[in-house]
C-alpha cells in the first residue's frame, strides 16, 4: 500500500471516528434535557385578602398543574398534598397568591369590547423544601376580548409556566437562588 | 253476545294498559333510588380521566359523583374524597366560534345588538376532591341555572364534606321580600 492511500484510510477512518462519537454526545445532552433535576409540587391558591370565586381558584390551581405537565420543565408535577412527594429529591413547592382580581362580563366585552375584561393578577413563589425562597414573580392573565371569563385562569398558568421555564433555576445541591 | 266480546276486549286492553303503567311507575322508582339528580351538564375540567369542556350526563349515585359524558372515559368522585363544594353562577355567550364568526360578519357591527340577546345565565358546580394519594383536585362543571344547589344539597345529604354557605350567598328571606312590598 502506497504511503499516500495509508494517509487516507487514516483520515477517513479519524473522520468516521468523529462521527461516531457526535450522536452519542448529542444523546447525552438530550439524556441531560429528559431529566430535569427539580420536581415541584403545586400548593392550593391562596386567596389574601381578595374575593375571588371558588371555581377560579380551583381552575387556577388546575391550569397551572395542567401547564407545568406540559411544559415539560420539572421532572414531575405534584399536586398539594400528594402523599408521594414526600420522599422525593429536589422538590420545589410553588405558591401562588392572590393579589388582584376583577371580575369580568362577557357579554359586556362582546357588545363594547373595551370594557368587561376580566382581570387576575398573581404573586408566583418556588420554595424549596426547607423554606427557602427561590423565585418570586408577579404575574397577570387578562381576557380583554373573546373568551370566557374563566379563560383568563388558563391564560395566567401559561403565563406562571412560561415565566418559570424562563428563569435560571439554581443546581440542586446549591442553596437559595436568584429572585 | 258480541256486546259481551266488546266489552272484554276493552277490560282487556284497560288491564294491559294499567300493567304497564304499573311497571313504569316501578321502574321509575327504581331509578330514583339509585339516583335521584341527573342531568346533561357541561365538564370545564378537573375531572380526573375526562377531557376537559365535554357534555355528558352528571349523577348522584349511592358512592359519589358520576359524569358519563357522551364518547370517552368516565369519572368518579367518591363521596368520600369530596373535600368542599361549591355553587355559583356565570353569565356566556352561547354559540361559541360560529355564533362569534357570524355577529363579526354583520356590518355596522350589528353583532353587537346581537350579543346582548345571545346569552345565557349558567350554574358553575365546583367539588374540591382528593385523590388515592391525597393529591388536591377540583373538577368544575357548568350546568342548568338553579340546579347547582339541588346537586349540593344531594351530595351534603349523602354525607359530603362542604362548608357552611355564605350569609350573603343566600336566597333572600320571606321579610325581605316583606319589606320590598
Amino acid at each position: 500500500m502506497k504511503p499516500s492511500n495509508c494517509k487516507m484510510v487514516a483520515l477517513i477512518a479519524a473522520v468516521l471516528c468523529v462521527m461516531a462519537l457526535l450522536p452519542s454526545t448529542a444523546a447525552a445532552a438530550r439524556g441531560e434535557k429528559a431529566a430535569p433535576p427539580w420536581n415541584v409540587q403545586v400548593d392550593e391558591v391562596q386567596l389574601g385578602d381578595v374575593a375571588l370565586p371558588p371555581d377560579f381558584r380551583m381552575a387556577i390551581y388546575e391550569e397551572i398543574v395542567e401547564e407545568l405537565v406540559k411544559g415539560k420543565q420539572f421532572g414531575s408535577v405534584y399536586r398539594s398534598g400528594d402523599k408521594t412527594a414526600d420522599g422525593v429529591p429536589n422538590l420545589l413547592i410553588l405558591k401562588t397568591t392572590m393579589r388582584k382580581y376583577s371580575a369580568g362580563n362577557e357579554t359586556q366585552r362582546a357588545v363594547t369590547t373595551v370594557s368587561g375584561a376580566t382581570k387576575l393578577n398573581v404573586r408566583s413563589q418556588l420554595f424549596t423544601r426547607d423554606g427557602k425562597l427561590v423565585l418570586e414573580y408577579f404575574i397577570d392573565g387578562n381576557v380583554r376580548f373573546m373568551g370566557s371569563n374563566l379563560h383568563a385562569t388558563h391564560v395566567l398558568a401559561h403565563n406562571v409556566a412560561v415565566t418559570l421555564k424562563r428563569s435560571t433555576l439554581p443546581e440542586p445541591g446549591a442553596s437559595g437562588g436568584g429572585r | 253476545m258480541n256486546h259481551n266480546f266488546v266489552a272484554g276486549k276493552v277490560r282487556l286492553t284497560l288491564l294491559l294498559a294499567a300493567l304497564v303503567l304499573l311497571c313504569t311507575a316501578v321502574a321509575s322508582a327504581q331509578a330514583a333510588g339509585e339516583s335521584s339528580t341527573s342531568t346533561t351538564v357541561t365538564h370545564v375540567m378537573g375531572l380526573q380521566g375526562v377531557h376537559n369542556n365535554t357534555n355528558g350526563k352528571l349523577t348522584i349515585t349511592t358512592s359519589g359523583l358520576d359524569f358519563q359524558p357522551g364518547s370517552g372515559a368516565s369519572g368518579q368522585i367518591s363521596i368520600a374524597s369530596i373535600r368542599d363544594i361549591f355553587v355559583g353562577s356565570e353569565d356566556r355567550q352561547v354559540g361559541g366560534v360560529p355564533m362569534m364568526m357570524g355577529k363579526a360578519a354583520i356590518p355596522y357591527s350589528g353583532g353587537r345588538v346581537i350579543s346582548l340577546f345571545s346569552h345565557k345565565k349558567y350554574d358553575s358546580l365546583t367539588v374540591q376532591y382528593t385523590d388515592a394519594n391525597g393529591g388536591l383536585h377540583g373538577a368544575i362543571f357548568r350546568i342548568a341555572r338553579g340546579e347547582g344547589s339541588a346537586y349540593r344539597q344531594e351530595l351534603v345529604a349523602k354525607g359530603a364534606h362542604a362548608s357552611p354557605v355564605p350569609e350573603a350567598e343566600k336566597p333572600a328571606t320571606q321579610e325581605v321580600k316583606n319589606e320590598t312590598k
